[in-house]
């Protein structure tokens, strides 16, 4: 369940941001996820921010699928 | 028309029930505009001996086509909001109905639009409706020739509706109907899969979003027109309104001996609506469109008749997104972006967002 | 668009498929002995929706069997939970207010949709505070929230609650079917009727909670979990680490979706749960009751709760004698073993909660079911 997307933080204002997808806006209550600052992702859920996106642990884990694509690229017969 | 609007604000029961009041309404509101537009196009094969039924207030028209292998199409418009970013219920009235004849290869000539009005609604609204339908046809090339007005009790009708019938004439080549689709052909799409349905939504009440989204209502004629001039034999042509794309190959495909496999990833999408497909659990593959067109052609036509659509603006994200399939007969399915696979029905119920 | 479109890249999905068939190969009994049958339940609407959405099943090992579980809140809402909100819905003075998930489910004799369409107040929400606005703006009305969901979506009404005794709105209301996850985890393992394997467990939920919820499972019972995020990818991997597990012999509690849930949870989210509700025993639509596996508006509160607010009188509560929702939920039963199926119940006339909702196991088998 909960649908819940990664939004970018545009602007803040107290507990109320503004935050957007492909260049959708919308407001998103930040008062679950304080501090949040501009420019950082956010995971929305009925308007709400629940967290902040962490850029390293993402990055990790695409790299991981880099070296796997990679070692799958060697493995070809 | 503006001291009309002056002296009458709103549409009242009497407007609609024959007398003085609704004379004065068509003549002052729908005659001028209709006529305007319908002699502004003067078309040079326009048979002297036609009568619009505008100039005699008349719910008939006489019409002489210059062909009897006609097309013949009707269709009811009820949208909800009646003014949304990219048009109105005036303008999908007319492009809607037209874009049905243009799919069946007809030349689209004539139209007729009837008017379901709430009690209460009001005349500047309506007056605004009239003008964009009166344009539209304009561009369209079409004559409203004959129409009729209702007005209905408060609640009896949400504020209005409008019914639209067309007439056009079959043009050399047109395509032959969904019986000749063949393993192998073709399946393109003429742009970006979604627009109108979800600029709709976007606004609603409880949604709140903010977006430069607009509705590509538009006519299709050129892209048609293209289309034929490219291709003799062309299967079927269909412009995928409610329900979107996938209801529209459910349609060809239903009780039939072949299938239609998609590729989501050549799907043609907007990135906003993309964004709030991912927002609200919707699919852009099930959304309303109005101003796009899906082909099933040869495929040896298929690189033809895409480079053809691409050269002309309504067409540039035209792309070939499926092809018809033996296996899976009477289904429609959908290799997805990460190469699994799942089946495509015929949308169900109303699109809701959900949280979920 | 980031975050969303890297975790569906094609070329990925096929190397991660690749190594779980790899990982599992390498594990099979030598000789002509056939694999054994590797159960693997995920208890998340978004998880059950997301894998059908991306055709992942055709990408695994035909040993590898996916089972859905109870975690679509809208299947798990009691019926008498709707016939409540129907009720409500025909007092004069009530605006209902709800999630879209919830508008097309049957209750005992009615649904949102056909109130509706009688004219009663019903709007959808995307958001509780939309709610809370038509509150504002109606003052001469009482605005009800349905509150369905798990403990990701219970924060956020806790937090048009708590606005609304701020801003001393009086008119809003939420009517409570809150649900949460570790007790009916708990209770499908102990039925003992599925033998399952492992358990992919839901990102969001554990956004909120953190992992340690989840740590009982593996302790208890040696098995394997693993908290999934909802892209393609995020499943894939889910199951590659499920498998690994598996095969190694581990029971661990992993988390695959590091970018968005952390071990310890969201602590302001936890702290408003804990203000404005409480544990409640709960009853689930085809379950039955489980203990403290709900949560009910503190009564601290109870201004804001219309179960204590509007006390209506309803009719007596009534399941289609035919529906085996329950038994599906619980991942025991198929819908194509359910005689309703396909005949009398389907997408267009749902008859429970499985068919109506997007994710649930029925209206997923229908709509998706490979060709």
């Amino acid at each position: 369940m909960c649908l819940a997307i990664p939004m970018k933080l545009l602007r803040v204002d107290g507990n109320a941001g503004v935050v957007e997808v492909g260049g959708v806006e919308r407001t998103a209550d930040l008062s679950l996820v304080q501090p949040a600052h501009p420019g950082q992702y956010v995971v929305v859920h009925a308007g709400f921010a629940i967290s902040i996106t962490d850029e390293d642990e993402a990055l990790k884990t695409l790299e991981l699928y880099d070296e796997m694509i990679r070692a799958a690229g060697q493995a070809k017969p | 028309m503006s001291d009309y609007l002056q002296s009458h604000k709103k549409i009242t029961l009497a407007h609609g029930n024959g007398g003085k009041l609704s004379h004065e309404l068509i003549t002052r509101l729908f005659v001028p505009a209709f006529t305007e537009s319908a002699e502004s196009l003067n078309p040079p094969e326009a048979n002297p001996n036609e009568a619009s039924g505008l100039q005699e207030l008349a719910d008939s028209a006489r019409i002489i086509p210059p062909s009897t292998n006609l097309v013949f199409t009707t269709d009811s418009h009820v949208v909800n909001p009646i003014f949304f970013p990219g048009g109105d219920i005036g303008k999908l009235a007319v492009t809607g109905t037209v874009n049905d004849l243009a799919v069946m290869g007809a030349k689209p000539l004539y139209l007729t639009s009837g008017f379901i009005v709430e009690d209460g609604f009001e005349m500047a609204d309506l007056a605004r409706i009239i003008d964009s339908m009166a344009k539209t046809a304009r561009e369209c090339g079409v004559r409203i020739v004959a129409g009729d007005t209702k007005v209905v009790e408060k609640g009896a009708a949400d504020r209005i509706f409008i019914n639209t019938s067309g007439i056009g004439v079959l043009l050399p080549h047109a395509p032959a109907g969904a019986a000749s689709i063949r393993p192998g052909d073709a399946v393109i799409v003429t742009g970006t899969l979604g627009d109108h349905g979800i600029a709709i939504y976007a606004g609603r009440e409880g949604i709140n979003l903010k977006t430069e989204l607009k509705s590509d209502c538009a006519v299709v004629s050129p892209l048609v027109e293209r289309a034929m001039q490219t291709c003799s034999s062309i299967r079927v042509m269909r412009d995928p309104t409610r329900g979107g794309l996938a209801t529209t190959l459910n349609e060809f495909t239903h009780q039939r001996n072949f299938g239609i496999e998609v590729f989501e990833s050549r799907l043609p999408v907007r990135e906003e609506v993309r964004g709030v497909c991912e927002l609200l659990g919707f699919d852009p593959i099930y959304v309303a469109n109005e101003g796009k067109l899906v082909l099933i052609v040869p495929p040896s036509s298929a690189e033809d008749v895409l480079k053809a659509l691409k050269e002309h603006p309504l067409g540039y994200d035209s792309a070939i997104i499926g092809r018809v399939t033996e296996r899976a007969p009477g289904r429609v399915f959908l290799r997805t972006v990460v190469g699994g696979e799942r089946i495509l029905d015929m949308l169900i119920g109303d699109m809701l967002p959900r949280i979920c | 668009m980031k975050y969303i479109t890297e975790f569906r890249n094609f070329e990925a999905a096929q190397a991660l498929s690749r190594e779980i068939h790899t990982v599992l190969a390498q594990s099979k009994p030598s000789g002509t002995q056939p694999a054994r049958e590797i159960k693997i339940m995920e208890v998340c609407g978004g998880h059950t929706a997301a894998i059908h959405k991306y055709g992942i099943a055709g990408l695994l090992p035909s040993q590898l069997r996916l089972l859905s579980g109870p975690g679509c809140p809208v299947c798990v809402t009691s019926n008498s939970f709707l016939d409540y909100a129907v009720a409500l819905a025909r007092e004069p003075d009530v605006i209902i207010a709800t999630f879209g998930d919830l508008i097309r489910v049957p209750g005992s004799r009615s649904s949102l949709l056909k109130e509706r369409a009688e004219g009663r107040d019903i709007r959808i929400c995307y958001s509780s505070l939309d709610a809370l606005q038509i509150a504002k703006d109606n003052p001469s009305k009482r605005v009800v929230f349905l509150g369905v969901g798990f403990e990701t979506t219970a924060p956020t009404i806790a937090a048009s609650v708590k606005r609304a005794r701020e801003e001393k709105v009086t008119n809003y209301l939420v009517l409570s079917a809150f649900k949460t996850m570790p007790n009916a985890m708990k209770a499908l393992l102990e039925s003992g009727e599925l033998g399952l394997d492992a358990f992919i467990c839901p990102g969001h939920v554990s956004v909120i909670t953190g992992s340690s919820i989840y740590d009982f499972i593996a302790r208890d019972y040696r098995t394997p979990c693993v908290i999934s995020g909802f892209e393609p990818l995020d499943l894939l991997q889910s199951i590659l680490m499920i498998c690994r597990q598996i095969t190694e012999g581990r029971a661990q509690v992993e988390n695959q979706y590091q970018r968005a849930a952390q071990a310890k949870g969201n602590a302001l989210a936890q702290d408003l749960l804990k203000e404005i509700f409480v544990l409640s025993d709960s009853d689930w639509r085809g379950i039955g009751t489980i203990p403290a596996s709900g949560l009910a508006l503190s009564p601290e509160y109870s201004a804001f709760d219309a179960a204590k607010q509007i006390p209506l009188k309803i009719e007596a509560s009534r399941e289609n004698p035919g529906c085996i929702c329950g038994a599906i939920m619980r991942g025991v039963k198929t819908p194509a073993e359910c005689k309703l199926f396909g005949k009398v119940c389907t997408p267009e006339s749902p008859k429970g909660s499985c068919m109506v909702s997007d994710e649930g196991t029925c209206a997923t088998f229908f709509k998706y079911a490979r060709p």
